[in-house]
């Protein structure tokens, strides 16, 4: 019996082992375009997985992507190339799925006399579902909604259904299903409700039903705490990251990107015509009519179960009809905004903005290739049953039908997804290589140690189009490559958009104003890299543009590398000499800026600019009460950057109440917390620094601290935390108040204080405390079910 | 003369074919389909009409017969002109198979017939699909599945409600 499970699962191990003709791995290529993620620069990418990312300024967005991004990282460790890991990603992605519908369906058919057969046509089945054509590449979502079925379906005939609770919580942190996007988790988590509420209908047990489910919630809940308070509070901080536009957005020509395009007819075969494939490829696919034809023989197999259920039991019949329901359920919702009752489901998208998250649906349709793939193959083994009598056409009809389904799928067994089509020569080719430049400039780039950003040029909308040659359309590929931080949307969709400076700067530096140099200063922007093969500009004339303004450097076909003079930079963080305070809107800050003297900005000046617009209900707080002008007395301050979340400032000679601006994008959730210095430890202005700019020391000397530093320190009132520089931090620093109270000050012969620190996003200590959590969640429950265990034998040996 | 129930069903899915077979040659032999289609149609109601004179039907069957007659026009006229529809509404927002639906609610409502109908119903709905995205016809395509999806939810919930039924554990 088991050795029937093993040899199963061995095989669909080697099955697997297909996708290793999806890469060519003699020239390193990879898969990337649209909306594939996969991290460029492994080990530099693991920023990514903070609650706060440096990009753009610094947005609020939770990545997706922790398990992938460990994984890929991971792997570069090991040494393997990109080529490599992406292999081994879309493999696990695969077989774990494929394993999972082997998993489901041998639950499912528990009393079923073929249940191993069924298990292992399905899971091939699944494996290569046509579904997959409308998914991300290796989408996550696609290896754990079977497992996740399975272990729920499991544990609802289970004595120890903790365990299975305990499993599906891990399997959906596993799965990637924290996404800013709830379409993972409602695929994921909608077939439990669904078999739960079924079930309760057919079998009447309500009550041991509901418990388990709740019982799901909650470790679904524990052990992705991390993700879920972390989130929760950014959220609750945050209105923009609640969708709150009036109307819908993203629809073109008044349609939704589904209409007319996921119409139900192509979503019964499980995919659109939008595939992801070069053209002439998909033509043949779409306009064969034996293909046609074979595309809807699997829908045709699985509503044929149907005819097969008669003399079953009611487990069997009740997993029928489940699955039945589920296939349906999902076709209908992933045909979203198209005909039956297309403008019902438009109607409640434009009425709740919220749900504009489900604006495209296309990809739901996975729950139904779960439900298809393991009908089918119930309905392919009950064919074979039935013509028992004839063993030849016992055989032959069942394989003739596999045969044609795997026809149906060969884009997929033959590797179209990893292909891409050169315009020039119109030939194929095996993934896609990223420019050896855009490496080589990283490397430059990352050799400068000092905190400053990175502008790219042109500025993209969240994708990025480039003329190479295959063309790229997708997500923009210098951020994962790139280390330090970068500038480079327009606007976003998640996260509090203060794109607006960013949009003035671009404008600026293409119109060869030089008051760019000023705002780009006013970013902490140091270098600008142009992408020289970007759809929609002329590279020769932007660069020459560029150059007016800014030192070029370094140049490639891809990139040109621009340097800001460090006279108008403004460090990270700094105390400012000069406050103004303007009454006009912030959009005006290159007239502003325009009106000031030279010699005001180009100076040792510091100045910063506070709009009373920005800061409406502190028009009573400092600085805005007043100009601030302390070019004498300003107090020194040295800081790093730990991560993108933690930054230790150490402040020197501090006497009166100052001013302290971070040039990151302003969210209340940064806080500031003192640290503690025991009195004694003199703190000396590094003389060894790493990088001076106008007056603060960035110091990578200092000391990064322990993981719960901001946990035990005092956190400093903010109640004059503003928006500075029109989006920027800042905030003001009363040494008098603070180091009263404080044994954490160190106190100068002139009545001046040394103090140290920590300027803080809060949401990421929330999402640290769900880390603890969700760890402790499994190691109690894992304790638990041990003890159970061994108080089980020994009450069994007993009796 | 009495029409028997399974009679009736042969000439249902008789001029179904018909359509079908129009549908998937609409080249050239189209008009001549759409001729018999009508004829057929013509015929099946002068044979209803003298019936009725002669005295051969009951009131019930009757009234059965009238709305088989009914219900084969309307789908023939929608079916046959729902893309002129489509784009006479210049949207793509109104499916006929709802409608279909809810005719065909009524035809099991009145005969009530075996539950294994609903299942062939749904299947040649869904076979229809491939062969209408064949003839190009691709909005009645989308009419065959939407009719497809109701009839099968429609199975499910029957057998749902048998499950329930069954005490079996």
């Amino acid at each position: 019996m088991r050795k029937a499970h093993y040899i199963s699962i061995l095989f669909i191990l080697l099955t697997g082992l297909i996708f290793l003709f999806w890469f060519d791995f003699k020239h390193n290529l990879i898969a990337i375009g649209w909306d594939i993620i996969i991290p460029l620069n492994p080990v530099s990418n693991l920023k990514y997985l903070y609650t706060w990312t440096d990009l753009n300024n610094g947005i609020v967005i939770l990545s997706s992507l922790h398990f992938i991004f460990l994984l890929y990282a991971f792997l570069q460790k090991l040494g393997l190339s990109l080529t490599s890991s992406q292999f081994i990603h879309t493999y696990l992605i695969h077989t774990i799925g494929a394993l999972g519908m082997y998993y489901l369906a041998v639950t499912a058919f528990k009393d079923h006399p073929r249940k191993k057969i069924i298990a292992i046509l399905s899971s091939i089945l699944y494996m290569f579902s046509p579904a997959m054509f409308n998914m991300y590449f290796a989408y996550s979502s696609f290896a754990f909604i079977p497992l996740i079925l399975g272990l729920f379906t499991d544990g609802l005939s289970k004595k120890n259904g903790i365990f299975y609770a305990m499993a599906i919580g891990i399997v959906f942190a596993a799965g990637n299903l924290p996404d800013p996007n709830p379409r993972p988790f409602l695929i994921t988590l909608a077939p439990l409700i669904l078999f739960a509420f079924f079930t309760m209908v057919i079998s009447g047990k309500v009550k041991k039903i509901l418990i388990f489910l709740l019982t799901v919630f909650i470790y679904i809940f524990l052990i992705n705490c991390w993700y879920f308070l972390g989130f929760l509070l950014t959220a609750l901080q945050n209105n923009n990251l609640m969708a709150t536009a009036e109307n819908i957005i993203y629809t073109y020509g008044g349609k939704l990107p589904d209409q007319d395009y996921s119409t139900i007819d192509r979503m019964f075969r499980l995919f659109n015509d939008g595939l992801n494939m070069p053209t002439p490829l998909l033509k043949t696919y779409l306009s064969n009519w034996l293909i046609n034809l074979t595309n809807y023989l699997l829908p045709l197999l699985v509503f044929s179960s149907l005819f097969f259920i008669k003399n079953k039991s009611k487990n069997i019949v009740g997993k029928i009809v489940f699955f039945l329901l589920l296939g349906l359920l999902f076709i209908f919702l992933s045909k979203s905004s198209n005909a039956p009752f297309g403008n019902l489901y438009r109607l409640v998208l434009e009425r709740i903005p919220v749900l504009r998250a489900f604006r495209t649906t296309a990809y739901l349709i996975l729950c139904t290739a779960v439900s298809y793939s393991i009908l089918a193959a119930y309905t392919i083994v009950e064919i074979k049953e039935n013509l028992k009598k004839n063993p030849f056409l016992s055989l032959l009809i069942p394989v003739s039908l596999v045969i044609l389904l795997l026809v149906n799928s060969y884009p997929l067994l033959m590797g179209y997804p990893t292909l891409y089509e050169f315009y020039s020569n119109k030939n194929l080719q095996r993934g896609r290589k990223i420019p050896e430049s855009y490496y080589a400039f990283e490397k430059y780039l990352k050799s400068d140690e000092s905190d400053v950003k990175i502008l790219s040029l042109p500025l993209t909308f969240g994708y990025e189009a480039l003329k190479s040659d295959p063309n790229y359309y997708g997500i923009p590929l210098l951020p994962l490559i790139i280390s330090k931080p970068l500038i480079g949307t327009r606007n976003f969709d998640f996260g509090n958009s203060n794109a607006a400076l960013t949009e003035i700067l671009e404008a600026e530096i293409i119109t060869a104003n030089s008051v760019a140099k000023n705002i780009a200063g006013m970013t902490n922007v140091k270098y600008l890299l142009l992408k020289r093969d970007a759809s929609g500009i002329d590279p020769e004339y932007s660069e020459n543009v560029i150059s007016m303004n800014f030192k070029k450097l370094l140049k490639s076909d891809e990139l040109v590398l621009f340097q800001n003079s460090n006279e108008f930079l403004l460090p990270h963080f700094y105390i400012p000499r000069e406050t103004f305070i303007s009454d006009s809107p912030p959009i005006e800050i290159p007239e502003i800026l325009n009106s000031l003297e030279t010699s005001i900005i180009r100076s040792e000046n510091r100045i910063a600019i506070y709009f009373s617009k920005q800061n409406k209900g502190f028009t009573r707080n400092f600085p805005l009460t007043a100009k601030w002008n302390k070019k004498d007395t300003s107090p020194q301050l040295e800081f790093k950057k730990i991560n993108p979340t933690k930054y230790r400032v150490r402040i020197h000679n501090a006497l009166n109440p100052f001013p302290l601006v971070f040039l990151e994008s302003f969210h209340p959730g940064w806080g500031i917390y003192l640290s503690d210095i025991k009195a004694g430890n003199k703190l000396i202005l590094a003389d060894l620094f790493s990088e001076k700019i106008k007056g603060s020391v960035q110091n990578d000397n200092l000391p990064d601290g322990n993981f719960f530093e901001p946990w035990f320190y005092k956190k400093l009132a903010q109640t004059d935390h503003l928006l500075v520089n029109s989006f920027a931090n800042s905030w003001t620093i009363k040494p008098d108040k603070i180091c009263t109270s404080s044994s954490s000050c160190i106190k100068n012969a002139d009545n001046s204080y040394d103090f140290e620190l920590l300027i803080f996003f809060e949401p990421q200590k929330l999402a640290d405390l769900g880390y603890f959590v969700s760890l402790i969640t499994i190691l109690i429950t894992i304790l638990f079910l041990i003890i159970r265990q061994i108080f089980t034998i020994n009450f069994n040996r007993k009796t | 003369m009495r029409i028997s129930k399974s009679g009736i069903f042969k000439f249902f899915f008789l001029l179904l074919t018909i359509f079908l077979v129009e549908k998937v040659f609409s080249s050239k032999i189209v008009f001549l389909m759409q001729i018999t289609y009508i004829l057929l149609l013509f015929l099946f109601f002068t044979f209803i009409m003298s019936s009725v004179k002669q005295r051969k039907f009951s009131r019930t069957d009757l009234f059965k017969n009238i709305f088989i007659f009914n219900v084969l026009s309307a789908t023939f006229i929608l079916l046959l002109y729902s893309p002129k529809f489509q784009i006479l509404l210049g949207t793509q927002k109104s499916n006929n198979g709802t409608i279909l639906f809810i005719i065909y609610l009524f035809f099991i409502y009145i005969f009530k017939p075996q539950k294994e109908l609903n299942i062939y119903a749904g299947i040649i709905s869904l076979f229809l699909i491939p062969v209408c995205q064949l003839a190009k016809f691709t909005y009645t395509a989308q009419v065959f599945a939407s009719l497809a999806l109701m009839i099968f939810l429609l199975v499910i919930l029957q057998l749902s409600k048998e499950l329930y039924a069954r005490k079996e554990v």
